[in-house]
């Protein structure tokens, strides 16, 4: 079990994550916030990357910080932003970092054709890594992260970059490996997770707003999600006053929906909230 | 005009908000101070037979145009030759490229801007030298046009040569790399070979033998049996020095046209730039490269990975085995056909005085040391590969793979030293590969840039094998300083240790600011 307490990480006079207590369990866990929330900084602590400047991450009652090696043997880590050899092809790289990682080469050979078959590079797996588009080199990130068989997957932003359907497939691939691994993923698309995701860590500025099942967040916002039919001119007015969640242009009008305690407008029907309803009352509602 | 001079203005302050300007600047102030001793402070730095000019705008004046033009040349190269591929680097390019800014435009602006950061350094040497001459108070009669009319007739065109070099060399193919590196340090020699050779011709673009012979000429008309000519470096002097009042340098219309003539070049390489800058356009793959960019990851419904076995500890050896892999990918065929048939030829060498020009085989691996301690950072990879490996093996793992391409490049010459039983000429040699490789994994993990080695590399191998100057012959093939230079690698190596150690720590506490 992964899990942190009360940890602060202060950059100088700005406080990155304010006092966070959450445990990981086994299974998907959706990290969701907005842009500064402070999620690629407790991603980079927790996987050893950074330090936290107050409390602890432990796994499996081991504190990582001061024993990293315990968790990097068993992480698998995909940075937000990483860079690639250009003159290496995709093997070969893979080949690299399952040297850095301590793996047996022979095993490690087939695991890496594996992954390569997976991610469908294996036509490209010998080509050099500098003619790849960056949907396939996020690939190679993903399986570099996955070399290992990690027990703890943490990936950042992974579906920057890729193509819709990449996008739904690579959800797949994370939804087949969480059965016994723990796996954090950070994104600020709420649609990636919502449907891997069974486990939910909400942040805003730092703070944690919400850690609980996508059922639970959504039960908070009942009652507090509207729909109404109105024109342009009204609609800005109700993005000027109100959370507008979505909006979509119809022959009748603009179908909008509203995240709001009140009835925004007369006319308006309260509706089932949906997770991007449930996350926009979370960080911007209360 | 405006777009250019908006360029000018912005590259400006990015250079001269970096570090390594800032340390420039403090380097000027510190050198003016120090070649300027005072009469008893016991050394000279500039030798004219044993006397100097008094302390006056003249002479200063001189001397404030000579020394950038001496000391400029390779860090002002090396501080500004990337400008062009750091905003290939930074995806910075693509935005420009699709800015309606032309290619002239951007490139003179990149020329214009690395002649302007070359300019302030080289005017506030003159300011402290005028400031040194006050201090001094030998001559308190300030002259501006003293100080400013070498500054434009000897520095500005040599300045603006140097800054169209650090284009040319940053858009041209093939000279962009170490190999270029190798090549500005060929014509800073023979440019200054000729300086000095035959003063104030056509080709002297430093201009040194030019006042050096109009300075030497005013110190022989007071002590007529002085030899001629002078030189710079660090001469102590037992006794006060003798002095003499020199009038200042004058120039000629040939030298004047001259100088033209250099900037004309000047502006010759910046239209070459502006034909051959492909405005950041990607390289076009082949038909046979092209990939299969839209295809995506299959369906993962039933994923069954085969087990992955664990090395109980992480293994060195394939460690060791995939920096080389790393360290000799992406080289061209020539390269590979070039470094085994120097080898082979190597081990056919001559033992004695021609040994200098053995070690020139050790410039083949520069480009590939240069980037020990810095290629994480170099390609983005410093977060991923730290937390697949602990810092002190990946540091140990670099280090050895840099070393052993050190020895495998020195292997011919290294087997015909066992053949010829010439255990000292061994043990210095290997010594000096030692001393190569620390540097470059110091120079790596200290700066984070390939650039310091592959200039302060050449410039050693150049001053110390081959020349055989003080006792900088780290190979030991004319001088041998086995021990000293063993003591240097293990200090070299220490710091890069430390350095690595440090910056590990700075990287924790998120000091280290983002990589791109």
């Amino acid at each position: 079990m992964l899990k942190i307490e009360n940890l602060t990480k202060q950059y100088k006079n700005k406080i990155a994550l304010d006092n966070l207590t959450v445990e990981f369990p086994k299974g998907v866990t959706g990290l969701l916030g907005p842009n500064g929330a402070g999620k690629s900084t407790l991603m980079r602590i927790l996987s050893t990357v950074d330090t936290p400047s107050k409390g602890s991450v432990t796994f499996n009652g081991n504190d990582i910080t001061k024993h990293p090696n315990d968790l990097r043997r068993v992480l698998g880590y995909l940075p937000q932003d990483f860079g690639v050899y250009p003159n290496m092809s995709a093997s070969e790289f893979l080949e690299y970092m399952a040297a850095m990682k301590g793996l047996s080469m022979k095993s490690a050979k087939v695991r890496i054709n594996e992954l390569l078959d997976i991610l469908n590079l294996t036509s490209a797996g010998k080509r050099h890594l500098g003619g790849f588009s960056g949907g396939m080199k996020q690939r190679v990130g993903i399986a570099q992260a996955l070399l290992n068989d990690p027990k703890i997957l943490i990936v950042d932003e992974p579906t920057v970059g890729l193509d819709p359907d990449e996008r739904i497939r690579f959800r797949n691939l994370l939804a087949s490996l969480a059965a016994d691994r723990t796996i954090i993923l950070s994104t600020h698309i709420v649609s990636d997770i919502e449907s891997i995701a069974p486990n939910l860590v909400v942040m805003k500025e730092g703070r944690l707003i919400a850690a609980a099942s996508p059922e639970k967040l959504m039960t908070q916002a009942h009652g507090k999600v509207w729909n109404a039919i109105v024109d342009v001119n009204e609609l800005e007015a109700l993005q000027q006053k109100y959370i507008v969640s979505n909006s979509m242009q119809r022959s009748d009008g603009i179908h909008v929906r509203i995240v709001s305690t009140e009835q925004p407008r007369l006319g308006a029907d309260l509706v089932e909230p949906s997770l991007e309803d449930a996350y926009l009352y979370a960080t911007k509602g209360k | 005009m405006k777009t250019i001079s908006s360029l000018i203005k912005h590259n400006l302050i990015k250079q001269t908000r970096s570090y390594s300007f800032l340390l420039v600047m403090m380097v000027s102030v510190f050198l003016a101070f120090l070649c300027v001793p005072a009469l008893g402070d016991g050394y000279e730095i500039f030798y004219l037979g044993g006397v100097r000019g008094i302390y006056n705008a003249y002479w200063l004046g001189a001397i404030a145009a000579m020394l950038p033009v001496v000391l400029l040349w390779l860090p002002g190269f090396y501080l500004l030759r990337s400008q062009i591929s750091e905003d290939r680097r930074l995806n910075i390019g693509q935005v420009i490229a699709a800015a309606p800014v032309s290619k002239g435009s951007y490139i003179f602006g990149k020329f214009i801007a690395n002649f302007s950061v070359l300019f302030v350094a080289d005017l506030l040497f003159t300011v402290a030298m005028l400031i040194m001459q006050l201090i001094r108070h030998e001559d308190l009669s300030i002259q501006l046009g003293a100080y400013l009319m070498p500054l434009l007739v000897i520095t500005v065109p040599y300045l603006l040569f140097l800054a169209a070099l650090t284009v040319f060399f940053d858009v041209v193919p093939g000279i962009k790399n170490a190999f270029g590196n190798c090549l500005i340090f060929i014509v800073w020699i023979g440019l200054a070979t000729v300086s000095v050779a035959a003063p104030g011709n056509a080709f002297d673009l430093f201009g040194l033998g030019y006042l050096l012979n109009q300075m030497s000429a005013g110190a022989r008309s007071i002590y007529p049996a002085l030899p001629e000519g002078g030189s710079f470096g660090y001469y102590p002097q037992k006794t006060d020095i003798p002095t003499f009042e020199w009038q200042g340098v004058q120039f000629d219309s040939a030298f004047l046209i001259s100088r033209l003539l250099w900037i004309l070049a000047a502006l010759g390489l910046i239209l070459i730039s502006i034909l051959v800058f492909n405005r950041f356009k990607e390289k076009s793959a082949s038909k046979s490269k092209k990939l299969p960019q839209q295809k995506t990851s299959r369906p993962t419904n039933s994923l069954k990975l085969s087990p992955i076995k664990k090395t109980r500890f992480l293994n060195l050896f394939l460690m060791v085995k995939g920096e080389l892999k790393i360290m000799l990918m992406g080289q061209k065929t020539w390269w590979y056909l070039f470094l085994l048939t120097s080898i082979c030829l190597s081990g056919f060498i001559v033992i004695g005085s021609g040994l200098k020009w053995g070690t020139l085989i050790l410039l083949l691996p520069m480009g590939i040391l240069s980037q020990m301690g810095c290629r994480e950072k170099q390609f983005n990879l410093t977060q991923l590969i730290k937390v697949s490996c602990p810092w002190q093996l990946k540091w140990l793992a670099t280090f050895i793979a840099g070393l052993l391409i050190a020895f495998f490049t020195s292997s011919g010459i290294l087997i015909r030293f066992t053949l010829a039983g010439a255990a000292d000429r061994f043990i210095a040699w290997s010594v000096g590969l030692l001393f190569i490789t620390a540097l470059a994994m110091a120079l790596g993990t200290l700066t984070g840039n390939r650039k310091p080695f592959e200039g302060l590399y050449i410039a050693l191998l150049y001053f110390g094998p081959i020349n055989n100057l003080g006792t900088m012959d780290f190979m030991g093939v004319q001088t041998m300083n086995t021990l000293q230079f063993l003591i240097v690698a293990i200090v070299l190596t220490a710091i890069s240790f430390s350095v690595t150690f440090i910056k590990e720590n700075q990287l924790k506490k998120g000091v280290l600011k983002n990589e791109k």
